[in-house]
C-alpha cells in the first residue's frame, strides 16, 4: 500500500459551490488522512462544511481541485458509474435521517447494496442476517421501517452500511434524529463496531459524542482548524512515505 | 437475473402501495394498446397476412396500367398473357383469374347462387396448394371446346354435398351448363378473392380482336432468386417490345408486377388504414403522457429514496432499469387488459363487416403477430412513460437529494416544465384526434337522418342472375324480365314491382354520351354520367314522383323511339336553358353509338352516385330495359313494395321465380333499409373507431390535466400559504392555480388544430357529406376541450382554498 495503512487520503481538496452570481468556497486545502481501523469524527458548527466532507469522502460529490486515494487508489477521476461500485464494495453510509426505504423490509433494506453488487441469493441471505445479528435487529428482519423506533431503523441503517464489509463507515449525525438513549445506543453500536475492526469516520456537531471518537477533526468555514489533529494528519502522512 | 427478478418484486409492491397511480396507469395503458391492438390487427388480416400458401409472398398479380387513360390496374387481354407467359423469363408459371357469379343447382335440386371464379388450369400449381380431393385442372381443359369440368371449395362440398367422396365425376349445372365436378379444393380456400367454386378460364386469344376482347388480372409466382423489381423490369421489357409491335392495341400500357394481395387495398384505403393507426398510437402517446406525468410526480416524492440507492452503490442504469420495471410492470397488465380489448376489438369489428365479406385472406384476430405488436407496444410505452422520469429522478445530485428534506425543490421545478410540455403535447394530440372524432359523428349523425329521395320503408330488394346458356340473347332476357314483373307485380303482398340494374344509393356506373347539338372536338370529350336501366314502374315502387314529363311505360319497346328519363343535377348540368324534355342524347360503349334518345321525363336525384362519393356529380339518367336489354347484361336488381313486413317477402319472391324458372336462385335478398346500412357500413365502422378514439383521447387528456394540476396544487402549498399570509383571496388563487392549466390547454389546442388541419385529410373517404376542414367541428372540439380542460384544472385548483396558512408555512 503506496501510503502504509492510510485508509483514505486527502491532498489540497477544495469544493466550490458555484451559483449565478456567486461562489461558495465549502472546503478550502483540505489534508487528511484516515488510518484503517481508526474511529475519527469531523466536528464543527453547522455550515463549516462537514457534511461536505463526508459527503466528498463517500463519493457522493467531486472536489472542485485536489486528490483523493482510497486504500492506496485514486478515484478523484471516476465515473460516476465507477464511483458507485466503489461506494458499494468500500464504503458504507449511516445517515443521520435513516434513510431506509419505506417500501422495503429490514431484510430487503440490508441486502440491497449486495444486490446493487452482484452478490448471489445465499450468500445476500447469509450476509444480511449476520449484520442485522451484528446490530441486534434480527427478530426485525421482516418488518417495515415505519414499524420500527428511531433506534432501530438507525441500528438497521447500521446493518445495510456494514453488511458489505466495507473498508470504512461514514456516519453523518448518526445520532441528530435520536433521542438521548438512543442515540447513545446508537453510539455504542458504532463503538461496538469499531472494536470489532471497522474504520469509523463520524461527522457531528454533539460533543457528547466525542469521546467516542479516538481522533477529533475540527472544521471552520470549510478548513480543518484543529491544529494538532492537522498535525497528527500531516505527521502521519509523513510518517508513511 | 436476480436483480430483475427483486426489480420486478418491488415493482409489484409499489404497484400495490399506490393503487390510485396503478389504476389510473393500468387503464391508461390499457386503452391505449388496447386501441393500437386493434387497429393493428385491422392492418394486420389487410395488409401483412398475405395468402395462406407456401411461399406466399412470391405468388405475384401482374396488371396492364395506362396512365393517359388513367387505368390504374387493367386486366391482361389473352393476346398479350400468352405474350407474357411464353416470354418472361422470371414467373414459375403464369395465369389469369376472372371473378363471377355461379347459380349452382346440385343433388337437391335447388338453384343457389355462389361466387365462383374462371382460372387458367395451373392456379393450383402457381399457389403451390393441392386438392383434398380429385384433381386440379388439365391444361387442355383451358381449351376452347375441352369437356366443361369444375372444381368445387371444401365449404359446399360440405354443405351441398354432405362431404362425400362420391362428388368427384358428379355432373351439376353451373350457370345453366353442365359441368363435371374433378376435385375439391382444401378448406378455406377461396382463390382469387372469395370464390367458392372454379371453372377453367378459356384461353383462345383468336376469338377476339386483339384490341377488342376480354381482360383479365394476371398471377404467377416468381422464379426462385428472382426479386419483384427484376420480374417488373422482365414485363416491362416485354411491354414495351409489344407497344411498339402493336401500337393499336398496346399504346400507353404497360405491365406491372406486385404482390398479388396489393390489388384489395387501394391507396385511400391504406393512408386511411395507416391514419387510423396513426390515431390509436395517437390515443396510445397520451396515456404514456399520461403516465410519465404521475411518474414525474412520484419521482419527485422518490427522489430520496433514488440518492440512498444510489449512495449505497446502485449504478444509475440500475435504478433507470429499477424504475423502468416498475412502470414496465403496470405495462404488462395494462397490455394484457389491452389484448382483452383487441379481442373485443376484434369481435366487433368482424361483426361489423360480416354482410361485406373481404377477401379469403383477410382474417381479423389476434394472431402472433399482433399478441407480438401487443407486447412491444407495451414495451414500448413502458419505455416512452418511464425512461425520462427515470433519467430525471436520478440525475439530480446525490448530497442534494439526500439533504433535501422536500420542501419546493429545484427539480420539482424542472420536472414542471417537462410536465407542461407533456400536458401540452397531450391536449394537442387529443385536440386533432377530437376533431377527427367530430367530423365522425357528424358523418354518421348524417347517415342517420339521411333524407333518402326514395322510399326505404316497406321495400323487398334482392337479385338474380340468367345464366347465358338459358338466355343467350337480349330477346330471350327482355321477355324473361317482363314475365317476371308482372307475375311480381300480381304476387300477394307486393304492391308495386321493377326490376333495374341496380338499387337507389347502390351507385350506378357511368357511361359516355353525346348531346345533340354540341360540338365535342374529340372522343375523348364525351362527358359521362351515371347510368340506370330500369322497367316501368321503377319510380312508383320507391314513391320517388316524376317531376316533369312521364315516367317510362311497357310501351317503350325496341320497337318505338328510344327514351329516357334524366335526374335534376344532368338538367342542370347538361342544358343551359333547363329544359329537358324533348332534348336528345345518345350513348357510346367501346367503338358502338347507339340511336338518338328523347329526354320524356325529369326525376329527382336518387344517389346514383352512391353514398359518400361526395366528390362525384350526381347527374344521371335512365333508360328502359326493353330498349337496352343487350347493355343490361345478365344480372338485375328486383325491388318491390311490400304492403307488410318485406323481410317475409323472399320465401314468395323465390315461388314466383321457381314457377317460371326453378333453376334460377334468388340472392341478396334484404329490405332496403338493409340495402342501405349495407352501403354505409364503412362510413358506421371506421366513424365508430374514430370516435372511440376521439373520446378516449378527451378522457385520458382530461385525467392527465386533473393529475397534473393535482400535483402542481400539491407542490405548490408553502407557495399558496404565503400568498394566503399575506392575504390574497380564495378566488384570486384559485385563478392563478388555474392558470398555467389554462396556458397549457391553450397553446395545446392552437398545435391540435393546426395537427387536425394537416391530418384529417385522409379522413374524407369515410366522411359523408363532411369536409374534413368543417368548421363547426373544429370550433365545437375547441370548445369542448376547452370546456374539459376547465373543469380538469378547476377541481384540483379549487383545493387551495382549504389549504390553512399555518399549516402550509410548517408543513414547508
Amino acid at each position: 500500500m503506496e501510503q502504509g495503512n492510510a485508509l483514505i487520503r486527502l491532498e489540497g481538496v477544495n469544493k466550490i459551490f458555484y451559483t449565478e452570481e456567486m461562489e461558495t468556497h465549502a472546503l478550502s486545502d483540505i489534508d487528511l488522512q484516515i488510518r484503517d481501523g481508526e474511529f475519527a469524527e469531523v466536528m464543527g458548527p453547522s455550515g463549516c462544511g462537514k457534511s461536505t466532507l463526508l459527503s466528498l469522502i463517500g463519493l457522493l460529490d467531486t472536489p472542485t481541485e485536489g486528490g483523493y486515494w482510497l486504500n492506496g487508489e485514486s478515484v478523484s477521476d471516476l465515473s460516476p458509474s465507477e464511483r458507485a461500485e466503489v461506494r458499494n464494495r468500500h464504503i458504507g453510509f449511516i445517515f443521520q435521517a435513516f434513510n431506509l426505504i419505506g417500501d422495503l423490509t429490514v431484510f430487503e433494506n440490508v441486502e440491497l447494496p449486495l444486490i446493487y453488487g452482484g452478490v448471489d441469493a445465499g450468500t445476500r441471505r447469509e450476509a444480511s442476517q449476520r449484520a442485522l445479528e451484528r446490530v441486534g435487529m434480527s427478530h426485525r428482519m421482516d418488518h417495515y421501517p415505519s414499524q420500527l423506533s428511531g433506534g432501530q431503523r438507525q441500528r438497521v441503517a447500521a446493518a445495510r452500511a456494514v453488511v458489505g464489509d466495507p473498508l470504512i463507515l461514514l456516519a453523518d449525525e448518526p445520532t441528530g434524529n435520536l433521542d438521548s438513549t438512543n442515540g447513545e445506543a446508537v453510539m455504542q453500536l458504532l463503538r461496538d463496531l469499531h472494536a470489532e475492526g471497522s474504520t469509523i469516520l463520524m461527522v457531528t456537531h454533539d460533543p457528547r459524542y466525542s469521546a467516542y471518537a479516538e481522533r477529533t477533526i475540527h472544521l471552520f468555514d470549510g478548513r480543518i482548524t484543529d491544529e494538532e489533529a492537522e498535525i497528527e494528519a500531516l505527521g502521519l502522512a509523513q510518517a508513511s512515505v | 437475473m436476480d436483480g430483475f427478478i427483486n426489480d420486478v418484486k418491488f415493482g409489484i409492491r409499489m404497484l400495490i402501495k399506490s393503487p390510485v397511480l396503478s389504476l389510473i396507469a393500468i387503464v391508461a395503458f390499457a386503452l391505449g394498446i388496447g386501441l393500437t391492438t386493434t387497429v393493428f390487427s385491422i392492418v394486420n388480416g389487410a395488409m401483412y397476412k398475405g395468402l395462406p400458401f407456401d411461399d406466399a409472398d412470391r405468388v405475384v398479380s401482374v396488371w396492364r396500367v395506362n396512365p393517359e387513360r388513367e387505368i390504374e390496374r387493367g386486366g391482361v387481354t389473352l393476346y398479350d398473357y400468352v405474350e407474357y407467359r411464353d416470354q418472361n423469363s422470371s414467373l414459375e408459371a403464369f395465369g389469369l383469374w376472372s371473378n363471377g357469379a355461379v347459380n349452382l343447382v346440385g343433388a337437391d335440386d335447388k338453384p343457389e347462387r355462389y361466387q365462383g371464379a374462371r382460372v387458367t388450369a395451373n392456379m393450383f400449381e402457381i399457389l403451390r396448394v393441392a386438392p383434398v380431393l380429385g384433381r386440379g385442372f388439365l391444361p387442355e381443359e383451358e381449351e376452347p371446346g375441352a369437356e366443361p369440368v369444375m372444381i368445387i371449395g371444401y365449404e359446399v362440398w360440405q354443405e351441398k354435398f354432405d362431404g362425400s367422396p362420391e362428388v368427384i365425376g358428379r355432373t351439376v349445372r353451373t350457370n345453366g351448363e353442365p359441368r363435371t365436378i374433378v376435385g375439391v379444393a382444401p378448406e378455406g380456400f377461396k382463390f382469387p378473392i372469395e370464390a367458392d367454386m372454379w371453372a377453367p378460364l378459356e384461353v383462345n386469344p383468336l376469338e377476339h380482336d386483339r384490341d377488342d376482347g376480354p381482360q383479365f388480372p394476371g398471377f404467377g409466382r416468381l422464379k426462385p432468386g428472382v426479386s419483384l423489381d427484376r420480374a417488373s423490369a422482365d414485363f416491362a421489357t416485354i411491354g414495351l417490345r409489344l407497344e411498339a409491335e402493336y401500337p393499336e392495341s398496346n399504346e400507353g400500357f404497360s405491365p406491372i408486377v406486385e404482390p398479388f394481395t396489393k390489388f384489395t387495398i387501394g391507396n385511400e384505403l391504406h393512408a386511411l388504414l395507416f391514419t387510423m393507426l396513426g390515431a390509436a398510437i395517437g390515443v396510445l402517446l397520451i396515456g404514456c403522457a399520461n403516465v410519465a406525468n404521475l411518474l414525474f410526480a412520484r419521482a419527485a416524492v422518490r427522489e430520496k429514496e433514488v440518492a440512498v440507492r444510489s449512495a449505497i452503490g446502485a449504478k444509475r442504469k440500475q435504478i433507470v432499469r429499477q424504475l423502468l420495471i416498475e412502470v414496465g410492470v403496470l405495462s404488462a397488465i395494462g397490455g394484457a387488459v389491452g389484448v382483452l380489448i383487441g379481442i373485443a376489438g376484434m369481435a366487433w369489428f368482424n361483426r361489423a363487416v360480416a354482410t361485406n365479406p373481404p377477401p379469403f385472406w383477410m382474417t381479423f384476430d389476434i394472431d402472433g403477430r399482433v399478441l407480438l405488436f401487443a407486447t412491444l407496444a407495451s414495451g414500448l410505452a413502458a419505455v416512452a412513460a418511464g425512461l425520462f422520469p427515470a433519467l430525471r429522478a436520478t440525475d439530480k445530485g446525490l448530497n442534494e437529494a439526500l439533504n433535501d428534506e422536500g420542501r419546493g425543490s429545484s427539480s420539482g421545478l424542472r420536472m414542471g416544465r417537462v410536465t407542461s410540455a407533456i400536458v401540452i403535447g397531450e391536449v394537442a394530440v387529443s385536440c386533432g384526434l377530437l376533431i377527427a372524432a367530430g367530423l365522425m359523428i357528424k358523418s354518421v349523425a348524417q347517415l342517420r337522418t339521411i333524407d333518402m329521395p326514395f322510399a326505404i320503408e316497406n321495400i323487398f330488394t334482392a337479385r338474380l342472375n340468367l345464366p347465358e346458356t338459358d338466355y343467350p340473347d337480349a330477346d330471350a332476357r327482355t321477355d324473361f324480365y317482363r314475365e317476371f314483373l308482372q307475375r311480381l307485380q300480381t304476387t300477394p303482398g307486393i304492391e308495386a314491382a321493377t326490376l333495374s340494374d341496380g338499387l337507389p344509393a347502390r351507385g350506378n356506373g357511368l357511361r359516355t354520351f353525346e348531346i345533340e347539338g354540341v360540338d365535342y372536338p374529340t372522343e375523348r370529350d364525351y362527358p359521362r354520367a351515371r347510368e340506370g336501366i330500369v322497367t316501368p314502374g321503377y319510380f312508383a315502387t320507391f314513391q320517388a314522383p316524376v317531376l316533369e314529363g312521364r315516367p317510362f311505360e311497357f310501351a317503350d319497346t325496341g320497337d318505338n323511339l328510344p327514351v329516357a328519363l334524366v335526374n335534376r343535377s344532368f338538367v342542370r348540368e347538361y342544358f343551359e336553358d333547363g329544359v329537358g324534355i324533348g332534348k336528345r342524347f345518345r350513348i357510346h360503349q367501346g367503338n358502338d353509338v347507339y340511336d338518338w334518345m328523347t329526354v320524356v321525363g325529369v326525376v329527382p336525384d336518387m344517389k346514383m352516385e352512391g353514398i359518400g362519393n361526395n366528390d362525384q356529380s350526381p347527374a344521371g339518367y335512365y333508360i328502359a330495359v326493353d330498349q337496352f336489354a343487350e347493355i343490361l347484361g345478365n344480372t338485375v336488381s328486383v325491388g318491390a313494395r311490400t304492403t307488410g313486413d318485406p323481410g317475409a317477402m323472399a320465401a314468395r319472391v323465390r315461388e314466383t321465380l321457381a314457377a317460371l324458372d326453378p333453376n334460377l336462385p334468388v340472392y341478396d335478398a334484404m329490405s332496403m333499409q338493409a340495402v342501405i346500412d349495407d352501403a354505409t357500413w364503412f362510413y358506421r365502422v371506421f366513424g365508430t373507431l374514430f370516435m372511440t378514439f376521439g373520446f378516449t383521447a378527451l378522457f385520458l387528456a382530461a385525467v392527465g390535466l386533473y393529475g397534473v394540476m393535482s400535483f402542481s396544487v400539491s407542490q405548490r402549498r408553502r407557495e399558496m400559504g404565503i400568498r394566503m399570509a399575506l392575504g390574497a383571496k380564495e378566488d384570486r388563487l384559485i385563478r392563478f392555480a388555474m392558470r398555467r392549466g389554462m396556458r397549457q390547454l391553450a397553446i395545446g389546442i392552437v398545435i391540435g388544430i393546426a395537427l387536425a388541419a394537416l391530418a384529417t385529410k385522409p379522413l374524407q373517404i369515410i366522411l359523408y357529406e363532411v369536409d374534413a376542414r368543417d368548421p363547426v367541428i373544429f370550433g365545437g372540439v375547441v370548445l369542448a376541450l376547452a370546456l374539459v380542460g376547465a373543469i380538469a384544472s378547476y377541481i384540483p385548483a379549487r383545493r387551495v382554498s382549504r389549504i390553512h396558512p399555518a399549516e402550509a408555512l410548517q408543513s414547508g
